[in-house]
């Protein structure tokens, strides 16, 4: 159980949309990464999912809305804000705060206090604790319920690289148990490792979601890596027959639009050698910034180097 | 509601600032009220009639009308830290997520607040009229007269302090509600009342000082006698119970805006 389903969620801020018309879904059993540059408006989506701000549209766990489930933490886990507690409350006390509505017991307090490694300092008043002690204090709330979902934004914020292995291996556990977790970081290779799922927003909409693998595999930046010294033979073939080629520095081609296998037959068709053919994947980085339309200086840059002499400019027939 | 009650319960105990509000208004109503019997100690008390004497020792000269409340103002601050430390601290998120009805929320809060303030300005009025007894040892304590000075001081420290919680959540700023808190009752409305009572300009409607709220409520448990109060202030103040009811009514209002924007407004 843990089914997020989000729909039609809207929020304008004086008169502009900050989230616009976003819909989707979240399932148990699987972490999905919630990606988006900066102000595309994934912390609101996430207020509103938990009905902290107001806006159109409406978030359902399991069919209910957030507001009016009952003992809410105990389904819902969720980390909005870096060091979301009151400086001089002792750390314990503040889990305590959080779980004495939600009719949650002190040996579970203790519990998350041990998992989040914050046991020793549970007495301590997190006034001096370091961004990542305030973040494991925070994911110790999130998870204070025992929930079947958890709503985490950038949880990985102030984490050393063990504590950003630790988190990743506590989330692919919890969704492992079959819970959902919905996570939002700007962390992309952090997220490619964890994020079985993708919802991908920018400027407030969506733009992508579904798995990670067949989001990346959409990107144009999948391609073949070409080697030759018969360019001039090859080039104008691949390009009469719909293949875009792009020039690098070091006499390599990158050829889009062209199946690796269709290459190796017109080189041998039109009796060129090959010294290099290859697939090259496009990362979550690259198929991320395309997809949010922040691809324009990675193009650009490209475009510069297919200038360089000896280089050649083919062209989609 | 009960878990919006446990919360709020469960906030107040963890948090230092309870303690050190609440025992900082034991220690200035137990000095000031020492301070004030031992003064007057040499006065025939008699003279003066001894509710006038009593009101003055138990509310550290409030009741006297020779001086600000200074619990209420010290509870005030309790008040306004039920709401100013949720903006303050980014808590209040947190908050909504451990108990996302807003209403209950907000009523916990006012339920609380006015219960620990009012039963601290009990203690603190019950301390004073002990300074009254070992200073006087004859002084009648069982009249009418203290129960209204218990009842009026406690009420009004109560009222006081949602007064204070009330601006800490329109303001979502808790150094605004202080200043607002200080300056009203203490600038505010004195300057209102001096200009109310130039004759020439508001002939006629001087009483309608009576109704400034903070004035209004001290009433409920000053001991003035109204000619000697129209001569002082130059307009005669309302009863007790017309000064409880107004202030009641101004927190009330207060209140009430509060939590629609508490309700309505972004977390």
């Amino acid at each position: 159980m843990g089914t997020i389903e989000a729909t039609g969620l809207s929020k304008a801020y004086d008169g502009k949309l900050a989230v616009d018309g976003l819909s989707f879904r979240v399932d148990p059993g699987s972490v999905t990464g919630f990606l988006g540059p900066n102000g595309s408006g994934k912390s609101t989506t996430m207020r509103l999912m938990l009905g902290l701000d107001n806006g159109q549209g409406s978030t359902t766990f399991d069919g209910s809305p957030f507001r009016q489930l009952r003992d809410p933490m105990r389904h819902v886990g969720s980390l909005l804000e870096a060091k979301p507690f009151h400086p001089t409350r002792k750390a314990r006390n503040h889990l305590r705060l959080l779980a004495a509505p939600n009719g949650i017991s002190d040996a579970r307090v203790d519990e998350v206090l041990e998992m989040v490694g914050l046991t020793s300092v549970a007495a301590d008043k997190p006034r001096k604790f370091s961004l990542g002690m305030g973040q494991r204090l925070g994911i110790a709330a999130a998870l204070l319920g025992d929930p079947h979902t958890l709503i985490l934004d950038e949880p990985a914020n102030g984490l050393d690289p063990q504590g950003i292995q630790w988190l990743r291996q506590l989330l692919k556990d919890l969704a492992g148990e079959g819970r959902s977790v919905f996570v939002s970081s700007h962390l992309l290779a952090e997220m490619a490792l964890m994020a079985d799922r993708l919802v991908v927003i920018g400027r407030g909409r969506l733009l992508a979601s579904g798995p990670v693998d067949d989001f990346v595999k959409a990107s144009r930046s999948n391609a073949i890596v070409l080697r030759t010294p018969d360019i001039e033979l090859l080039g104008p073939v691949l390009g009469q027959r719909g293949a875009y080629l792009v020039g690098g520095a070091d006499g390599a081609y990158v050829v889009t639009g062209m199946a690796r296998e269709q290459i190796g037959d017109v080189a041998h068709e039109v009796g060129a050698r090959l010294h290099e053919l290859a697939s090259r994947e496009a990362t979550l980085e690259e198929a991320f910034l395309e997809a949010t339309g922040m691809s324009e200086e990675f193009i650009g840059h490209a475009g510069a180097l297919s200038g360089k002499p000896g280089s050649y400019d083919g062209t989609r027939a | 509601m009960t878990a919006a009650l446990r919360y709020e319960w469960c906030r107040l105990v963890t948090l230092r600032s309870t303690y050190w509000l609440v025992a900082a208004s034991l220690v200035i109503a137990g000095t000031l009220s020492s301070l004030i019997a031992w003064g007057f100690s040499g006065v025939e008390v008699l003279e003066e009639g001894p509710d006038f004497v009593l009101a003055a020792i138990a509310t550290q000269g409030a009741g006297a009308g020779f001086a600000p409340f200074l619990v209420a103002y010290v509870m005030s601050i309790f008040g306004i830290f039920t709401f100013g430390h949720e903006y303050r601290h980014g808590m209040i998120r947190a908050t909504l997520t451990a108990v996302p009805n807003r209403l209950a929320v907000f009523a916990a809060k006012v339920a609380l607040t006015a219960l620990v303030a009012g039963l601290t300005a009990l203690l603190c009025t019950l301390l004073g009229l002990l300074a009254a007894k070992v200073f006087f040892s004859g002084i009648p304590t069982d009249s009418a007269d203290v129960t209204r000075i218990l009842g009026g001081a406690s009420l009004y420290v109560a009222l006081f302090a949602l007064v204070g919680l009330a601006l800490a959540a329109i303001f979502r700023n808790q150094i605004a509600a202080i200043i607002v808190v200080l300056l009203f009752p203490l600038v505010g409305e004195l300057i209102i009342r001096l200009v109310l009572i130039i004759p020439e300009a508001f002939n006629g409607i001087q009483d309608a000082a009576g109704f400034l709220p903070f004035d209004a409520g001290a009433q409920m448990f000053t001991f003035l006698d109204l000619d000697q109060a129209l001569e002082v202030f130059g307009f005669t103040p309302q009863g007790p119970l017309g000064g409880g009811v107004t202030f009641a009514v101004f927190t009330a209002l207060m209140l009430a805006l509060a939590g629609t924007l508490f309700v309505r407004r972004d977390a």
